[in-house]
């Protein structure tokens, strides 16, 4: 590689990081102040938010900078005194220039397919944790005042994951803990992890420790679980015995007679059997009667705990729902489902990777009609939404699991954005869009097919290809090697050519749009089955041709 | 000695007759210059028409606010023809100053020369479209036949969002169709039967093009009743006039414009003709000037680049004067009944003043 290459790459490489430096940095201070919540005392997610709208905005202008960058860079940097030798020749800058400009473009197309969406996404969430800790202090209040310091005192823990300084927040958490410790109820401020890390590993040493205990109950449930994992297991099979002969005869004391007892242990089986079986609605119901009639038998009240678990993958309790309604949420969301059924949820919350709905209006078209049905609750259960009115667990018949379930034809993820198309479009990466697209077609969003989509991002690759060679090939033409312009010029040059790039990178979009467009005409009259991509792949590609040629047939003399 | 006293000292016949031919070479070399600078104003223009005329059909629909995305290329073509007259005058304005700013500086004699080019190139246009016009020739379509319709602004089976509405139109036969009407602001859904496409029926959906309107009547719904939403509601597209910088550069057109018309409303037609004579007039008179200073010492591309910010400088600069004038003129009336004249003979006199400064600048300038 000759100097002049080498100091024409450079050239182009360092104004390019400079530019974007400077851009970026310009960009941030702007969305610093104008963009992020002022009422936002966090700085760390401040920063983030503003950060990430900043690398945005510097991204979606990568195109013109990259352009601009080009026509400077044949206008001036390549007429300064590096360039000024006797071995200098027009390919030896032009040849790199092209290499570089490849490259750019690559960043580009990245940007475009991946990293704006991601910035997209990383802001949303950015966002909803901001609305979250804007509400944490106030619940965590309420929590206390409602007499649930435990839940209070987690609310402010999540609070103190973003922000440990803020004075409230710790004033709020000095008085639950000195409201609480002088009652003695040190014990139950337990938190989730502190009860994991204490408690046995398996069924049958949790069974051991609850019959060392005297919790012969408890033994009970967890050696009949061991046992149904390891059935020739000796150890777990003498333990059960001894364990379940002192059951016995508690159960004596329990129960007036015999038969009493035989019909207790009936049940129970019978529960088992169903809880085996996977049918958790009917074994729950065998349970919830037996803990009111027995409230003793601890045993009992442990399956009632594992079948509700069970059932929490197919169903949901109603105070679930109630417990998350402060969370901020995402509302009045309108959308298709894969029945056709309209759909309007007045609020959609995200919480621990499932989404909660709280009143849904449901508009079914049947025969010509629209029939309106109102629900209150709803949980996204495994690829559907699970629709309640009551509290308690009921078996769906068979010919109403249209009515208690939605089935959207999308993740509720997508869906929580509908009622501003843009912003989840703005968050779709180039393989999303090409999955998705049909499915949030169905579901009612205004979005344009995925060759539309590529052939728009055509348009943006495409002008930097053009207008960087057509520009910069104008440029050189144009140069002057003879003396340095005057302070005016320069000015002008350093107002107009910024400008004049996102002009016409902008016009060239513009110019794709009506490739875009005429494409229905051509479909109609001449290429019936022409994909739209393909349409303006061809004429993209006939101007790149004409732009290259007229790039590489620039010289090395001056006008 | 200076070049004048030796004219004098040495007046012979053969001195007079060799100033002839200096002055014969002088007039072909100045002929040749003006024939190519009009060729090349008269080669820009047909290389600008298409775009601008495609551009200035653009921005007027977007002005109406009528979306874009399904508007039909009939309809486009038929609109721009109603156009055709702005652009050949857009064109015409761009590039004439793009012209000044790339011509050889070498080959102009004198900055009066470089004015008469252009003004020729806009004679001929204007005798063009004079006889044009007085020929009806079918270039000129003096009434908008603009064709739009449901179609133009919604789509079906899916959520239009228009402001704080949600539209939603299902077709459930040929005819007729489900309609949602969703309001954002208030968090109510209302579901209406059986609408007609037209104004026909209980309940209809329709475009009134005279109000600039889209009506949606259910007439057996008293709770929606009759909604209007007016087409600025719709979003027109996201093009380079849907940016920020474009639509305020678009306000301003727009605000001159009407000052202009407003200006014009009040004349004859023969004052108001030569009121826009002297408006264009004024234009070339300061662009052209300007355009020459950016054509300076090499640095060609600077130099028309230059141009795009004389142009995008323009509509604020006129803006700006003509407030100012409007504001002073009713108290102080000059040139009696030429009074309207006053702004255009302002900007005529900044161009002179303009010319004057960039030909003392080019005199000072160091070789």
């Amino acid at each position: 590689m000759n100097k002049i290459t080498k100091s024409s790459l450079s050239f182009l490489i360092i104004s390019f990081i400079i530019a974007f430096i400077l851009l970026f940095l310009a960009l941030y201070v702007y969305s610093n102040r104008s963009e992020t919540d002022p009422g936002l005392t966090v700085h760390s997610l401040r920063n983030g938010i503003a950060l990430r709208i900043a690398l945005i905005r510097t991204l979606r202008l990568l195109p013109p900078l990259i352009i601009c960058i080009f026509i400077t860079a044949f206008s001036i940097f390549f007429t300064l005194t590096p360039f000024q030798s006797e071995s200098f020749s027009y390919p030896v800058v032009a040849t790199p220039s092209f290499v570089v400009l490849l490259g750019f473009m690559l960043i580009v197309v990245l940007s475009e397919f991946v990293f704006i969406p991601k910035l997209y996404r990383d802001r949303e969430e950015a966002l909803y944790t901001t609305r979250l800790l804007r509400n944490s202090p106030t619940h965590a209040k309420k929590l206390f005042a409602d007499n649930k310091p435990k839940e209070a005192l987690e609310t402010l823990d999540f609070y103190f994951k973003y922000d440990k300084n803020d004075e409230d927040a710790n004033k709020l958490y000095n008085e639950i803990l000195e409201t609480v410790y002088p009652l003695g109820k040190k014990e139950e401020i337990v938190t989730t992890a502190e009860k994991k890390t204490g408690a046995p590993a398996s069924f049958y040493e949790r069974g051991k420790a609850e019959y060392e205990k005297g919790n012969y109950y408890k033994a009970l449930y967890y050696l009949e679980r061991a046992l149904s994992l390891h059935k020739d297991n000796r150890e777990i099979k003498e333990l059960y015995a001894i364990t379940r002969e002192r059951t016995q005869n508690l159960l004596g004391s329990l129960t007036k007679d015999e038969k009493d007892a035989a019909w207790l242990i009936g049940q129970k089986e019978k529960a088992l059997e169903l809880l085996d079986r996977g049918e958790y609605y009917e074994a729950h119901d065998i349970f919830v009667t037996l803990t009111k009639k027995y409230p003793r038998l601890y045993d009992l009240q442990l399956y009632l705990e594992k079948t509700e678990e069970k059932l929490a993958k197919i169903d949901f309790r109603i105070d679930e729902l109630k417990g998350y309604e402060w969370l901020p949420s995402y509302d009045n969301i309108l959308f298709k489902d894969t029945q056709g059924t309209l759909n309007m949820v007045e609020r959609v919350i995200p919480w621990n990777g499932t989404y909660y709905f709280y009143n849904i209006h449901r508009y079914r078209n049947s025969s010509g009609s629209i029939a309106e049905e109102t629900w209150k609750y709803g949980k996204w259960i495994g690829d559907k939404i699970r629709l309640k009115n009551k509290s308690g667990f009921r078996r769906i018949a068979e010919k109403e699991i249209n009515r208690y379930f939605i089935y959207p034809a999308v993740n509720p993820g997508y869906l929580m954005y509908f009622s501003d198309s843009s912003r989840l479009i703005n968050q779709l990466t180039v393989y999303e869009y090409f999955n998705l697209t049909p499915e949030l077609k169905k579901s009612g969003l205004n979005i344009e097919g995925r060759y539309t989509y590529l052939s728009k991002k055509l348009g943006v690759f495409f002008s930097i290809y053009v207008l960087s060679l057509l520009l910069g090939g104008i440029a050189w033409s144009k140069r002057s090697i003879y003396e340095f312009p005057p302070f005016f010029k320069i000015i002008v040059f350093a107002i107009s050519v910024p400008l004049l790039s996102y002009l016409f990178h902008h016009l060239y979009l513009d110019a794709n749009n009506i490739f875009i467009y005429t494409h229905r005409y051509l479909t109609r009259y001449f290429f019936k089955n022409m994909n739209v991509f393909t349409y303006t792949a061809i004429i993209h590609t006939v101007i790149a041709a004409v732009a290259t040629i007229f790039y590489l047939s620039q010289g090395s003399e001056v006008e | 000695m200076t070049h004048k006293a030796c004219w004098f000292e040495h007046f012979t016949i053969e001195h007079s007759l060799a100033c002839c031919i200096n002055y014969r070479v002088w007039y072909t070399i100045s002929m040749k210059f003006i024939g190519k600078t009009i060729l090349k104003i008269f080669v820009y223009i047909l290389v600008l028409i298409i775009p601008v005329t495609l551009l200035v059909t653009c921005f007027t629909l977007v002005t109406a606010s009528i979306p874009l995305w399904n508007i039909g290329i009939r309809n486009i073509l038929r609109h721009s023809m109603h156009f055709l007259l702005p652009s050949i005058f857009i064109s015409y304005l761009i590039a004439t100053p793009v012209v000044v700013s790339l011509v050889d500086k070498m080959k102009v004699r004198s900055l009066l020369l470089l004015h008469i080019p252009p003004i020729i190139a806009g004679g001929i246009l204007g005798g063009l479209l004079f006889i044009a016009q007085t020929e009806e020739m079918p270039i000129f379509i003096k009434k908008d036949v603009l064709h739009i319709g449901v179609n133009t602004f919604f789509r079906r089976e899916v959520f239009n969002e228009i402001g704080d509405r949600v539209v939603y139109i299902h077709p459930y036969t040929k005819d007729l169709n489900q309609l949602y009407l969703y309001n954002k602001k208030d968090g109510h859904l209302f579901a209406i039967n059986r609408v007609n496409i037209g104004r026909r029926g209980q309940n209809y959906l329709s475009v009134d093009e005279k109000n600039r309107m889209v009506h949606i009547v259910a007439r057996n719904n008293p709770q929606v009743g009759k909604v209007e939403i007016p087409f600025s509601s719709f979003k027109t597209g996201d093009g380079t006039l849907s940016l920020n910088i474009a639509s305020s550069y678009r306000n301003q057109i727009v605000k001159v414009y009407r000052q202009f018309r407003s200006a014009v409303s009040g004349l004859k037609q023969r004052d108001g003709l030569i009121l826009a004579g002297a408006l264009f007039l004024s234009v070339l008179l300061i662009s052209i000037p300007l355009s020459y200073g950016f054509n300076d010492r090499g640095w060609t591309f600077s130099g028309a680049a230059g141009v795009f910010l004389v142009l995008a400088a323009l509509p604020y600069f006129y803006g700006f004067v003509l407030k100012i004038l409007y504001r002073i003129s009713p108290e102080h009336a000059y040139m009696g009944r030429y009074s309207y004249l006053v702004p255009a003979l302002v900007f005529c006199i900044i161009g002179f003043i303009l010319d004057i400064l960039v030909k003392m600048g080019g005199r000072t300038r160091r070789v």
